[in-house]
């Protein structure tokens, strides 16, 4: 029996790994990026108008909260992010602070739009909005996998 | 999928789009005139040039970039100039199609297009273009293929139509109501006693007064007219599974609308209507009536026998039920306590105003009376009518929403929630307000006042033994 269980459990893990769908990797870099451009505009506004006591306080702040998002938040936010079948429902899950699981029925699915900012065009990475009749729902920062994985799971597929 | 480009007049709408950054230019003009100086004007209006240029180039882009394929099976709409989007919506999930012709189009062969499914997009379609007309006619014809001839069709009569006009311009008898109190206040400021200020304040208000009258004498005429000539050569027609709206005598309008998505339909009425016996018919659909201009009422009827019959023709799918389950005739107070909530302080307000020589205030709390009376009256007409009926496949809904009397047909599919709701004084004699949640893109209530809990979970179909 424990034979058995060694050689089901793989399969299982495999099964999983195969429904499980990531979001790019891309998406942490694009969100560094974003931070940067912010931080580096926050700092700037403030020493041009501020005096300097209270600009270096800000900036303080600003490099404080810069390193809580550059090397914990978005990795984390990275990591949680998926999208699965469970149950016949498409489940979104992702949040750092707050977990979120977010179940869609397939056939509930009116459309589904992809967009992209020139940055994350330039990436080639597509966030998605799955927009159901009575609900929407969000994918971040998807690649040409992820997104034909998500038509996939709505049984709409389609060249992208 | 082929992609092509939508109609050229799209940059029209791009272009109206940026007039905001007009105000560039003008200001600049402005100070110049103040300034004094034509010379000044003139050395600054590459600045002029810029802002038209930046908004001829980021209209053109806009038009440039859109693009849309429609195969038959799916519509699909791509670009942006900023935030660059990619939707594909199969025609399965479509619930309604616009198609607009402004008079301003007409001459470039373009019609606006709008698709809308049960997605929540708020006021804005799931797709909107601006498509040539030959386009127009191929999507046209591969969602509705109509007949030359339609066995079911219906075009009101123009008498019919006015009222039509007249209901949904916003009630005559309120902009009659407001037209009486302005021309009151004038009178009573006539009168006023103001000391010094008497003579200048009388004449000016006097003269504010009647233009406010005027204006919205003018206000009320010129929403009849618009709704007018919106609703002229209104046309219903039906086939298995679309119903199709056409109207308007500027703008072209056609709307297509799948039946199995509309979620309910409602037969409005209002007080004055109820007695002469006449309804206007909405139905509710996802994209029917979003933006303003759309064609929302159906159809008037005479009395409800050709309301029946039309009924019959156009919508075989919604049965109008007998109302079986009825508020009591003891429930009155239940009915009449929201407009005695207001009537009653404005009345004593009225009255001792009236009696302190407080005319100002006196005539403006008699009229805020006149429409708590008016609502009364439609609370009791409502108790004598409202009620619950049902067949296999819908509920018939009779209930009042402030100076509104509707009869609703639900499609018991079109049903996501009922709820129970009781007040300590509906405990002693079980009654219950009953709340009926309807689909559709914005969710709807439906409220039917202290009516029997177990008899309506019956009628619901929420007891086993129902």
């Amino acid at each position: 029996m424990i034979t058995k269980a060694v050689q089901i459990i793989p399969i299982i893990w495999c099964l999983r790994g195969d429904t499980v769908q990531r979001i790019s990797k891309k998406s942490v870099l694009l969100w560094r990026i974003r931070l940067s451009v912010v931080t580096v505009a926050v700092s700037a506004t403030a020493f041009l108008l501020l005096p300097q006591k209270l600009a270096t306080f800000v900036f303080a702040i600003v490099t404080a909260a810069f390193c809580f998002f550059f090397f914990f938040y978005f990795p984390r936010k990275y990591k949680n992010a998926a999208f699965f079948l469970e149950n016949g429902l498409i489940c979104i899950k992702g949040g750092v602070i707050y977990k979120v699981k977010r179940y869609i029925a397939p056939e509930n699915v009116q459309y589904i739009t992809f967009f992209a900012t020139p940055l994350e065009r330039l990436m080639e990475i597509y966030s998605a909005r799955i927009l159901a009749s009575g609900a929407t729902g969000q994918i971040p920062c998807l690649d040409k996998e992820g997104r034909k994985a998500l038509l996939r799971l709505v049984r709409r597929e389609y060249e992208l | 999928m082929n992609y092509k480009t939508t109609h050229p007049a799209l940059i029209f709408e791009g272009i109206y789009k940026l007039i905001f950054l007009l105000v560039i230019p003008l200001v600049r003009g402005f100070v110049a005139t103040l300034d004094g100086g034509l010379y000044r004007w003139l050395r600054g209006a590459w600045a002029d040039v810029a802002v038209l240029f930046v908004i001829l180039t980021v209209a053109v882009l806009r038009w440039w970039l859109t693009r849309y394929a429609f195969d038959g099976k799916n519509i699909a709409f791509r670009g942006g100039l900023f935030l660059y989007t990619d939707r594909r919506i199969p025609i399965e999930r479509l619930t309604s199609v616009n198609f607009e012709a402004p008079w301003y189009y007409r001459p470039f062969s373009a019609v606006r297009v709008r698709f809308d499914t049960l997605a929540k997009t708020g006021r804005h379609a799931d797709i909107s273009l601006v498509l040539s007309k030959s386009e127009v006619q191929r999507i046209l014809s591969a969602l509705f293929s109509e007949k030359e001839n339609p066995p079911k069709a219906y075009s009101p009569k123009l008498k019919n139509v006015v009222i039509i006009s007249a209901f949904v311009s916003n009630s005559l008898v309120g902009a009659g109501l407001v037209l009486a109190f302005f021309a009151r206040v004038g009178a009573v400021l006539e009168k006023d006693l103001l000391g010094n200020f008497k003579q200048i304040l009388t004449l000016d208000s006097r003269r504010i007064v009647t233009a406010v009258a005027i204006i919205i004498a003018l206000g009320w005429v010129t929403a009849f007219c618009i709704n007018l000539v919106r609703y002229t050569r209104l046309t219903l027609s039906r086939d298995e599974d679309t119903l199709v709206i056409r109207g308007g005598a500027v703008t072209h309008r056609t709307v297509l609308v799948r039946v199995d998505s509309i979620d309910f339909i409602n037969m409005q009425q209002g007080l004055f209507t109820r007695i002469l016996g006449l309804y206007t018919v909405f139905c509710h659909s996802a994209g029917v009536g979003k933006k303003r201009g759309d064609l929302t009422a159906l159809t008037p009827a005479g009395n409800g026998v050709e309301l029946d019959r039309k009924f019959k023709m156009l919508f075989p799918e919604f049965e109008r039920s007998k109302i079986t389950l009825k508020p009591p005739k003891k429930s009155l107070l239940r009915f009449v306590a929201d407009p005695l909530w207001l009537l009653a302080p404005t009345l004593i307000v009225a009255i001792i105003a009236d009696k302190l020589n407080l005319e100002v205030v006196s005539t403006l709390a008699f009229f805020v009376s006149i429409p708590a009376v008016w609502w009364l009256l439609v609370r009791v007409a409502d108790l004598i009518t409202s009620g619950i009926g049902e067949n296999e496949a819908s509920l018939t809904l009779r209930y009042s929403t402030l100076f509104k009397l509707n009869t609703v047909i639900i499609p018991r599919k079109k049903i996501v929630a009922v709820k129970f709701r009781q007040s300590p004084f509906q405990r002693l004699d079980k009654r219950y307000d009953i709340f009926v949640y309807s689909k559709g893109e914005r969710p709807h209530r439906h409220r039917i006042r202290n009516v029997d809990g177990k008899t309506a979970k019956k009628l619901l179909r929420m007891r086993k033994d129902g």
